[in-house]
């Protein structure tokens, strides 16, 4: 997922210069990652669109706000059309009620600005999270109540209520961990946003009324950034349990700890996974291809005989306690489609982690002069039906 | 069931809205007319329908309660500058345009936007903006503001046009949809027209001077205003004599159709001027924009 994605309709026309230049702006340097929707024109020419659709992300989700330019008339202040769930999101009446509206951007809006859109962006976010807040705070819910007051001042988090029509309502907290800087844990990290980690906790809400029944456990969930993922899994993380009368003021210390050792772990494999790439090179000779950053892929080519295949390699975060996975490729026999032949995924041949580098790709080079007497042969049969 | 005091909400469901045929068309063209949005100031009239009298009946057993009387805001015209965010500033306080009369506010019953290809939904400035506006309107006193949002869009190929708007009431702190009745000629609509009364005065004649005093100089031009050149004495001539002279009458009748005829060219010549200046402001907001 690109923060910059291209908009979706490659039929519309091109933005007012205007307003490409504020769009351009806020996705080239907005830490958040907005993705543009539909682009359209409101003219009546409809020669240069002026109005977009905006996926801001708000409470490990996204709201998708409708941003209104005029491009004949640039000089007035963009207008924004919120999601159809929020009415009582209502930033400019607040404003005029607190008489706190210089504070605003669109106060002095300067449609020559570059920083415009973004400026609007973050203001408009800011009072969204804001409130969100309120809107939980008056929640009939004792517990709710208390995870407020102990968690709320925690830098970064997000609260929201979660609407459904069948259940009873429930309340949504996004949780920030680790602060930490993880790029900073990857040599030449090419993560253009800062990555994070959140905890999703959803609380049912139960009506003060029944203060006797203990309150049901929340619904916990480790949420990453996606980039995140060529480091490390938080699907893998096993959560510690919640026990019961626990609250998050509790929880989250427990947590923070195992997912730091977690995160450090992550990183150091990143220095054995590239010391087995390192250790291809003696044996396989040097790699074709290699993931330089993460070290989680390598490719070589090998030959047998009259026989040449590449052999990719897919490293797994837990190496090495995992294998790797091997795929061999040939690169003599193509399919009916002119793709070359490929081996399944093999993952099944000796391994042991306690072996080092070394030793890891010597048993490879052993499996391997075995194994590709079998992909010939697989190769082989998979064109002759063709002759 | 009294009438609630004016400080109460009207439920939605209890205010009927209705706009004239002739009203909606002139409205759906401006705001497609326009080169971009626009918005402006809905006028009409709110009152309290009394209720239609209970249908005779032969059975009178069902001592029917006497239905309360509805509020009902019926529009009638709108004002607009052809331009977008032209009634607030970039945070939705209302502010009259310069142009328009110092008091547009006195009998406008709500305003309206138009956003082209735009969700029907109020925008965060028109919320703000119905809020400021219902704050200085004096009619909005008694009655909640109406709001109109219309939505004009064109298929690709300019074969159709489509307007979709949407009416909505400030209940609260809320914009909340209500319908829109439009209103036709025809017995369908005979209730609107029953519940009419005229509000303009009778129109103004001189009274008859008193001996020995000429008609003073404001008098002869308040008649020119209806039909040049007719004399006073003329007019008085016509509304003194019992018989009523049918010629002077129909010369009174051609001069009044021929002072019609001369606004309407002079309405054309600016008409086509002010389209003239708007083409060259087009052109200069182009520019400012960088889309020449």
């Amino acid at each position: 997922m690109s923060p910059s994605a291209a908009p979706a309709s490659t039929s519309s026309p091109p933005l007012a210069p205007l307003v490409d230049v504020q769009l351009k702006y806020l996705l080239s340097h907005s830490k958040l990652p907005i993705r543009v929707g539909q682009i359209w024109s409101g003219c009546r020419n409809g020669r240069h669109a002026d109005r977009f659709t905006l996926s801001i992300p708000f409470c490990l989700d996204y709201v998708h706000w409708d941003f209104v330019y005029n491009a004949l008339t640039p000089k007035v202040a963009p207008d924004v059309v919120f999601g159809p769930d929020d009415e009582g999101f209502q930033p400019l009446v607040d404003y005029a009620e607190n008489g706190n509206g210089d504070k605003s951007c669109l106060a002095r809006w300067d449609c020559r600005d570059p920083k415009g859109l973004i400026a609007l962006v973050h203001e408009l976010r800011g009072l969204y999270i804001e409130y969100h807040k309120k809107r939980v705070e008056v929640v009939d819910d004792a517990r709710v109540v208390f995870e407020l007051s102990t968690v709320l001042s925690k830098e970064g988090i997000e609260v929201c209520m979660v609407p459904s029509a069948d259940r009873p309502e429930e309340v949504k907290f996004a949780v920030p961990l680790l602060d930490l800087d993880l790029a900073k844990l990857v040599p030449g990290c090419p993560w253009k946003l800062p990555q994070k980690i959140h905890l999703q906790v959803i609380f049912p809400i139960s009506r003060s009324s029944n203060y006797s029944s203990i309150p049901s456990a929340p619904r916990l969930k480790l949420i990453s950034t996606p980039d995140l993922k060529s480091l490390f899994s938080v699907e893998d993380v096993k959560l510690p349990p919640w026990s019961n009368g626990m609250c998050l003021a509790e929880y989250l210390p427990a947590l923070e700890d195992s997912l730091n050792n977690l995160v450090v772990e992550a990183s150091a494999s990143i220095g054995s996974r590239r010391r087995f790439i390192e250790a291809l090179a003696p044996t396989f000779g040097r790699p074709l291809e290699a993931d330089p950053i993460f070290c989680r892929r390598a490719t070589i080519l090998s030959i047998s005989g009259i026989f040449s295949f590449l052999v990719h390699f897919a490293i797994p975060l837990q190496f090495p306690k995992q294998q790797p996975v091997l795929t061999l490729q040939s690169s003599q026999h193509c399919n009916a489609d002119g793709t070359p032949i490929t081996s399944p995924p093999i993952n099944d041949y000796p391994w042991s982690p306690r072996w080092d580098q070394v030793e890891m790709v010597e048993r490879i080079y052993d499996f391997l002069t075995d194994e590709c007497q079998n992909f010939r042969k697989f190769c082989s049969d998979a064109i002759t039906p063709q002759k | 069931m009294a009438i609630g005091d004016t400080a109460t909400p009207v439920p939605a469901a209890a205010a009927k809205l209705s706009i004239s045929g002739a009203a909606l068309a002139a409205l759906l063209h401006r705001c497609a007319a326009a080169a971009a949005d626009c918005d402006g100031l809905l006028y009409g009239r709110a009152g309290h329908v009394p209720a239609p009298p209970a249908a005779l009946s032969d059975y009178d057993d069902r001592a029917a309660a006497p239905p309360a009387p509805a509020l009902s805001i019926s529009v009638s015209g709108h004002c607009s500058l052809s331009h977008p965010s032209s009634l607030s500033d970039p945070l939705g306080h209302f502010h009259p345009p310069a142009d328009l009369d110092s008091s547009p506010s006195l009998s406008a019953v709500g305003f309206f936007s138009s956003r082209r290809r735009a969700p029907l939904r109020p925008s965060m400035r028109e919320l703000a903006l119905a809020r400021s506006l219902s704050a200085t309107l004096a009619a909005c006193a008694t009655h909640p503001l109406l709001f109109i949002l219309v939505s004009p869009s064109v298929s690709p190929n300019l074969s159709t046009h489509s307007y979709d708007y949407r009416a909505f009431l400030l209940l609260g702190d809320r914009l909340v949809p209500a319908s829109l009745g439009v209103v036709n000629v025809g017995p369908g609509f005979r209730d609107q027209y029953h519940t009419f009364s005229a509000e303009s005065p009778m129109p103004w004649l001189p009274a008859a001077p008193a001996p020995g005093h000429a008609h003073s100089i404001g008098e002869q031009k308040a008649v020119d205003e209806m039909v040049d050149g007719f004399g006073i004495g003329r007019l008085q001539g016509v509304l003194g004599s019992a018989a009523g002279q049918a010629a002077e009458m129909d010369g009174m009748y051609a001069g009044m159709l021929r002072k019609l005829e001369k606004l309407a060219r002079e309405v054309e010549t600016s008409n086509r001027r002010v389209l003239e200046q708007e083409n060259r402001n087009l052109v200069l907001r182009f520019r400012y924009a960088g889309m020449e």
